[in-house]
């Protein structure tokens, strides 16, 4: 017996389902978030500069929602300071060798900064680059690990 | 006609489980389709649907995702194999993908080409007559050409237009089947090697240096009575190699592995044209390293064209 194709044609383009699937996991997420979340007081030094860096938490850290982060850079007597370079924010996951989207760094204050648009795209170890740059070329950078 | 039958429905294997790989993660397998009945050429149209339910991390913990992490990647893929003479064969696969990344209050879906693959293979263990112990063999050579965003130049904050892996990769395999009676075997493995692509974004310049990878797959099927419905199943390993990121971020990455089980049902019709329904699961065997896990469902329609 000979048969039609069509139907199995319009069956492959019935398959796709506009972003659902039936193996995802529909429970709601615990709020628990492992690993150190918050540095301590001496916060993060860049030695070459001298210079302190202390990020505070002002959304998140959450997975795939954005974040935000207020930096504060002071000087080792803890002014508030503006570095002469440019500060920058890079979000990587060094195991698995990728970063992410592009943080968005404003300078709100002397020596205040507010980085947003810090999206995690998916749960596991990442480290938090703040890098101080001139023309795109990284001169310092300290690392602030962080795990999801 | 019942021992064609058999024979032809092999490549569904191939097919489906070449298509998937965690975009962000490396890894994925470079198993091509061929062709091994008595056709000149096939044609091939393949529907997925992936949810990526799983994350490993380096100690190989896996945490299950939950719903304000979702990521589901759809794809079809058109993809061929032409047979040149009875030795030698070329193919080729073209997907279209549509990528949905879901949290709690964000939702970003992306669709476009996929990478193209283009492959020859040649079969250096013909089968003249009929052997109850020596299999056909095939040695292929598979060539991966970038066309879309990957993870390193994606433009979305969830990256949901990574649709890509991002490398030139250069495949090279051996594959086995067999079929005795009412029973089919097979085996594929390859090696691949990623090569060196730098990659530009909002200033951030980054050269990727990707290690050697490889994957391979075990199979059997059962036809009833040799007639046009093939039952089987597969066992595939994957491993992708570390990777050298230097630029902005200077880091060596961790490899990445994970196993992944597949059960398939397939159906031959008019001779010219199989329909088969697979699934796959990264889970099942729970051992897996660096990377995520997905659950992929997959329709496949097959077209083949007589010598």
């Amino acid at each position: 017996m000979k048969i039609k194709y069509w139907p199995i044609f319009l069956l492959l383009l019935l398959f796709p389902s506009c972003g659902d699937s039936p193996f995802l996991n529909e429970e709601s997420p615990s709020s628990e978030i492992a690993g150190n979340q918050n540095l301590n007081s001496e916060g993060l030094l860049f030695n070459g500069e001298q210079l302190k860096i202390q990020p505070f938490w002002r959304e998140g850290p959450f997975v795939l929602n954005q974040s935000r982060l207020l930096i504060v850079v002071t000087n080792l007597e803890g002014v508030p300071v503006s570095p002469e370079l440019e500060l920058n924010v890079m979000l990587w996951m060094p195991d698995m060798g990728h970063g992410s989207f592009p943080v968005d760094v404003i300078e709100i204050d002397e020596g205040v900064y507010e980085a947003k648009e810090i999206f995690f795209t998916m749960p596991g170890y990442w480290d938090i680059h703040f890098q101080l740059t001139q023309r795109e070329e990284v001169l310092e950078e300290v690392k602030w690990p962080l795990n999801l | 006609m019942a021992i064609k039958s058999i024979t032809l429905l092999f490549i569904h294997f191939f097919i489906s489980q070449s298509l998937y790989a965690a975009a962000c993660c490396g890894g994925g397998s470079n198993l091509p389709s061929l062709i091994t009945g008595d056709y000149r050429a096939q044609l091939s149209l393949a529907a997925t649907n992936g949810a990526v339910t799983h994350d490993v991390n380096r100690d190989s913990a896996i945490k299950e995702r939950n719903s304000d992490n979702q990521e589901v990647n759809e794809s079809m893929v058109l993809s061929g194999a032409y047979l040149i003479n009875s030795l030698w064969q070329v193919g080729f696969s073209v997907p279209y993908k549509f990528n949905t990344h879901r949290s709690g209050n964000l939702s970003e879906n992306s669709s476009g080409a996929g990478d193209i693959k283009v492959q020859m293979a040649y079969e250096f263990l013909p089968e003249y007559s009929y052997s109850l112990l020596k299999p056909r063999g095939f040695i292929f050579l598979e060539q991966t050409v970038p066309v879309s965003d990957s993870t390193y130049d994606a433009n979305k904050p969830l990256r949901s237009d990574s649709l890509g892996n991002g490398f030139y990769s250069t495949a090279l395999g051996i594959s086995f089947v067999k079929s005795i009676a009412q029973f089919d075997y097979l085996f594929m493995g390859e090696g691949h090697q990623s090569f060196k692509r730098s990659f530009e974004q909002n200033g951030e310049k980054l050269t990727v240096t990707s290690k050697f990878g490889g994957s391979f797959l075990i199979g059997g099927g059962w036809s009833p009575s040799n007639g046009n419905l093939r039952l089987g199943t597969t066992i595939l390993y994957s491993r992708g190699g570390r990777r050298k990121i230097e630029g902005s971020i200077n880091n060596i990455s961790e490899s990445t592995m994970f196993w992944e089980v597949g059960v398939s049902a397939a159906y031959l019709f008019n001779d010219d044209i199989s329909v088969s329904l697979s699934y796959q699961d990264q889970t099942f065997l729970g051992t897996a390293r660096n990377t995520t896990l997905s659950k992929i469902a997959s329709l496949n329609l097959i077209k083949f064209f007589e010598l």
